[in-house]
């Protein structure tokens, strides 16, 4: 189909208008610029130490004992985190979708909280709860043990933590992919003789596969491409996984290109052949499940079990909120005690890092300023992508989305490291628009998915008729396409803006003395201040964040249905 | 059997030589195609000024398309399209005219109401687009919706409108810039059977009043009958026959046609002898044979595999073995079923089973031997299908 639609009739070619041709091409050396470049640059490097092609360098890294016990950590680490938010995760989704479990209409959104808050401040709180020595449960279940029996910076701490901020993406999968399944499906299974369980497994579990399957490859590769928690929990113990030898490398003095581009690749690889298998999965759901109408899915009577499985699912959002939580408390403390003391109450934390510290400050504004522009040229450009493929007959357009789409495949900080290699010559290097460029690239394909589906909600006949009214294309567009999906593009934007909040990977390599973005001060702050100023510094980003979520979700409630 | 072209003359004005009338809408060659499948196979038709035509086809056939090429909503493969003596599309030339340049008003399926302006917003759209004075553009917009019985809705958000407001303001928006030319893709296909009727009487004032060249596209056969003055058969992306309601629905000139159109009783035979006038004689098979009409463009061969075709209402069905019978098999009542204005009855006869009708006031018993009997001049007969 696509390659018989590549194929123009010879007739086409002079009805073609010159500047069309002249927009895709634009489009496409825009997206190889900024999207294939720093890419191609990771590799140059990784193949060119010295002079020429060599491949010594990289055997040589490969055989360094702790280059190989930081692979080993980053496979445990992905796997115990894939374990566990697939396990919490798919259960939670049951339990909501499918189940009487009270309450579900208040926790249904808390499980999504842990999906916008940013991981490195739940690192920071679970420092506070599980440090070796002045963690909190550590310091509560002192009387009962030698040596403290909570290591938060070990591998199993990096996972625990991880598994906790991934789960919400299995969730969301899992749910939808339960929400929508045609219930006369399950009925037939139990009219044919089989049990709930009986159906559960072999009708339910099968038919949302796909679903949860993809989920879980997302969250393997995102796990072993993350950056923030295992520089924050694994670096004070030693632990290194390849994102923190990545990082090394360029900080170290002399910077060690060679190794971190190396590194870089494989990194590379290794998502990008998980995330092409998860996008084929993906594409093969749309035959397997599912019709959008039938009945509303029944629901399983978990009779004495209903309270239990409150339980269950408050338990893991304690998990993830009773450290914020506990992270709060520290915040207003002057100094931690182990315990809140209303004496040591106080708000200099929060005075200190609004009004005192520069690098503070300057992370907050930094962050702000390229989070709000950023966000703004994202929306932009994801709008245009999505008009001229959807709503164009341009050649080549199909070929533009899945170039933008490249991102997807590339951890934050091999993106950074492009962009550094790629840039670092270049007046850019060294201000904030080197970071908001490589924040625009890298959750590029986040906002085409977002943009694309908003355009494709819009029925195409309502700009046809606009057409036909006498408005021209972008007249169309601009008065009818545009001013249908702007609640869409309001929470597009809130959501690219609380992405950039958050973001940690790439503008790790970027940053320089000045350019330092939000996360980047907490990190800096978590290293020479006291758990009450980093824990104000996490307080302050997380309040940000929830209140722009917090009003995502108000734009976006009442759906415009004709659209 | 497929004419790549065809003329449609306007019904007031049979016999007259049209091509140097002026045309409304010229098609000429038109291909359309999606990679290697033709959608559109080559046709070309005339529409002459102020009529109705319908182009009438299942799903696929390539109607649809049509339309759309002819709106510029599409871009054709080759061929050339005139509307109103401007070449809007000429595929040699290179001449592409964008549809907002093309003054043509369209009613699509779906209505494509924007939710987002009022009833005023979307009726008064085209003007306020080709720049016409507020206070002008206003009074046109409501005059407008005065027509089509919405005048009290102008300021009203088109969000919450029924299906057959819905359909009336879409109407009222193509109609405001005073188009040569409307189109409309399956206008009715979306209103309940009542209202339906009504829109489609309605429909037929507006255009009688206000003269506008009209290009339906429906699959629905009465629909077509009853709004058109010329029918467009399409199949498979050709011209299957045009002509006018009544021509098509009495002499249907492909099976294909006449299956489309209605005609239950379809079967494949042989010719077995040729007559004078078009008549011949159709061999069913097992001793069956039918004298009938025949209505292909090419002429028939003795001999020769044909396809057989007449309608339910025209099958009388006698007492078995009834001299009087002439055109006739005998057969076996098998169904019956009261449809409240006639009796609709299935005559088993040997391979065959034929679909009859009957009157009330004459019941036929279920097993009950009779002779089926069909005047010739109702048989249609084909070359036989590939």
């Amino acid at each position: 189909m696509t390659l018989a639609q590549t194929v123009a009739h010879p007739l086409r070619i002079p009805l073609l208008r010159g500047h069309g041709f002249l927009i895709v091409a634009i489009i496409y050396a825009g997206l190889a610029v900024s999207v294939i470049y720093p890419l191609l640059a990771v590799f140059v490097q990784a193949f060119s130490e010295g002079a020429g092609l060599s491949i010594e360098k990289i055997q040589e890294v490969f055989t360094t004992p702790n280059i190989i016990e930081a692979v080993f950590n980053t496979l445990i680490i992905s796997v115990l985190t894939v374990v566990m938010a697939g396990t919490i995760g798919v259960m939670l989704a049951w339990l909501v979708a499918r189940s009487n479990m009270p309450l579900k209409r208040i926790l249904d959104p808390l499980n999504m909280v842990p999906f916008y808050l940013s991981s490195v401040v739940g690192a920071l709180s679970w420092q506070v709860i599980a440090a070796p020595r002045a963690g909190l449960l550590n310091s509560l279940f002192a009387p009962f043990f030698d040596t403290p029996p909570f290591n938060v910076y070990s591998v199993g701490g990096i996972a625990l933590v991880l598994g906790l901020f991934y789960t919400p993406y299995v969730y969301l999968f899992t749910l939808g992919s339960l929400q929508s399944m045609d219930a006369s499906l399950e009925d037939s299974a139990r009219m044919s003789g089989a049990s709930k369980l009986q159906t559960a497994i072999r009708i339910t579990l099968p038919l949302s596969a796909p679903a949860i399957l993809s989920a879980c490859i997302l969250v393997f590769v995102t796990a072993a491409g993350i950056f923030g928690v295992p520089l924050v929990l694994g670096v004070p113990g030693s632990v290194h996984t390849l994102s923190t030898l990545i990082y090394r490398a360029i900080n170290e003095y002399p910077a060690d290109f060679a190794t971190a581009a190396i590194l870089s690749s494989a990194l590379f690889l290794f998502t990008a052949i998980f995330t092409v298998v998860q996008i084929m999965i993906l594409r093969g759901r749309r035959f397997t499940t599912v019709t959008g109408k039938g009945y509303r899915p029944r629901q399983v009577d978990l009779g004495r079990w209903r309270w239990p499985a409150v339980g269950v699912n408050t338990l893991y959002l304690l998990f993830v909120i009773g450290p914020f939580i506990a992270l709060l408390l520290v915040s207003f403390q002057d100094a931690w005690t182990g315990a809140f003391d209303w004496a040591r109450l106080t708000l200099a934390n929060y005075h200190k890092v609004i009004f005192v510290d520069a690098i503070a400050k300057r992370g907050l504004i930094n962050s702000l300023f390229i989070s709000t522009i950023g966000a703004t040229i994202a929306v932009a450009v994801c709008m245009l992508l999505a008009l001229v493929v959807h709503r164009t007959r341009l050649p080549g357009r199909e070929g533009l989305s899945h170039l933008a789409m490249v991102p997807v495949t590339v951890p934050g900080i091999v993106l950074g490291l492009g962009f550094l290699i790629a840039l670092i010559t270049t007046p850019i290097y060294g201000t904030l628009w080197i970071i908001m460029i490589a924040y625009i690239v890298h959750y590029l394909p986040t906002g085409l998915r977002n943009s694309e589906s908003l355009v494709q909600s819009v029925s195409r006949e309502l700009d046809e008729s606009a057409r036909m009214s006498g408005a021209t294309w972008r007249g169309a567009m601009w008065r009818i396409v545009v001013p249908l999906v702007a609640p869409g593009m309001v929470s597009m934007w809130l959501l690219l803006f609380v992405t950039y909040i958050r973001e940690v990977s790439s503008s790790m390599m970027l940053f320089t003395f000045g350019t330092e973005t939000i996360s980047i001060a907490l990190i800096q702050i978590m290293e020479y201040e006291p758990y009450g100023v980093s824990g104000a510094f996490g307080v302050l980003q997380t309040v940000l964040v929830l209140a722009c979520v917090a009003f995502i979700r108000q734009v976006s409630s009442p759906r415009q249905s004709n659209a | 059997m497929h004419d790549a072209r065809r003329t449609i003359p306007d019904a007031s004005s049979q016999g007259v030589d049209v091509s140097n009338r002026s045309v409304a809408v010229k098609v000429e060659r038109l291909v359309m195609s999606f990679g290697t499948v033709h959608a559109v196979g080559g046709i070309g038709f005339d529409v002459v000024p102020g009529s109705t035509v319908t182009l009438l086809g299942p799903s696929g056939c390539g109607k649809t398309t049509t339309l759309r090429c002819i709106a510029g909503l599409e871009m054709p493969t080759a061929g050339r399209i005139t509307v109103g003596g401007h070449v809007v599309f000429d595929g040699e030339n290179g001449i592409f005219i964008e549809p907002e340049r093309r003054n043509i008003g369209m009613v699509f399926q779906s209505y494509a109401i924007w939710p987002h302006m009022t009833v005023g917003g979307n009726v008064g759209f085209p003007l306020a687009i080709s720049g016409v004075p507020k206070r002008q553009a206003e009074e046109r917009t409501r005059a407008v919706l005065d027509l089509v019985g919405l005048g009290e809705l102008q300021g009203r958000s088109a969000a919450d409108l029924s299906g057959g407001q819905q359909q009336r303001v879409a109407l009222a928006r193509a109609l405001v810039h005073e188009p040569r030319v409307v189109l409309f893709d399956e206008p009715l296909s979306n209103l309940d059977a009542n209202l339906r009727e009504r829109m489609r009487t309605e429909l037929q004032l507006l255009q009688s009043r206000l003269g506008f060249t009209a290009i339906f596209v429906t699959h629905d056969q009465e629909e077509a009958l009853s709004l058109s003055d010329h029918i467009v058969i399409m199949n498979k992306g050709l011209i299957e026959q045009t002509g006018t309601p009544q021509d098509i629905f009495k002499n249907p000139e492909t099976a294909f046609t006449a299956r489309f159109l209605g005609y239950s009783n379809v079967f494949p035979g042989r010719l077995a002898a040729i007559g004078d006038a078009g008549s011949v004689a159709v061999d069913l098979g097992e001793g069956r044979r039918l004298s009938a009409r025949w209505r292909s463009r090419s002429p028939p061969r003795q001999g020769a595999d044909c396809t057989i075709a007449f309608r339910a209402d025209r099958v009388a069905l006698m007492p078995a073995n009834d001299p009087a019978g002439g055109n006739a098999f005998p057969g076996v009542v098998e169904t019956v079923a009261f449809l409240g204005t006639c009796f609709d009855y299935t005559i088993t006869s040997g391979a065959v089973q034929v679909q009859a009708e009957g009157p009330v006031d004459h019941p036929v018993a279920r097993g009950q031997a009779v002779s089926v009997a069909i005047a010739p001049e109702h048989c249609h007969a084909f070359a036989a299908e590939d």
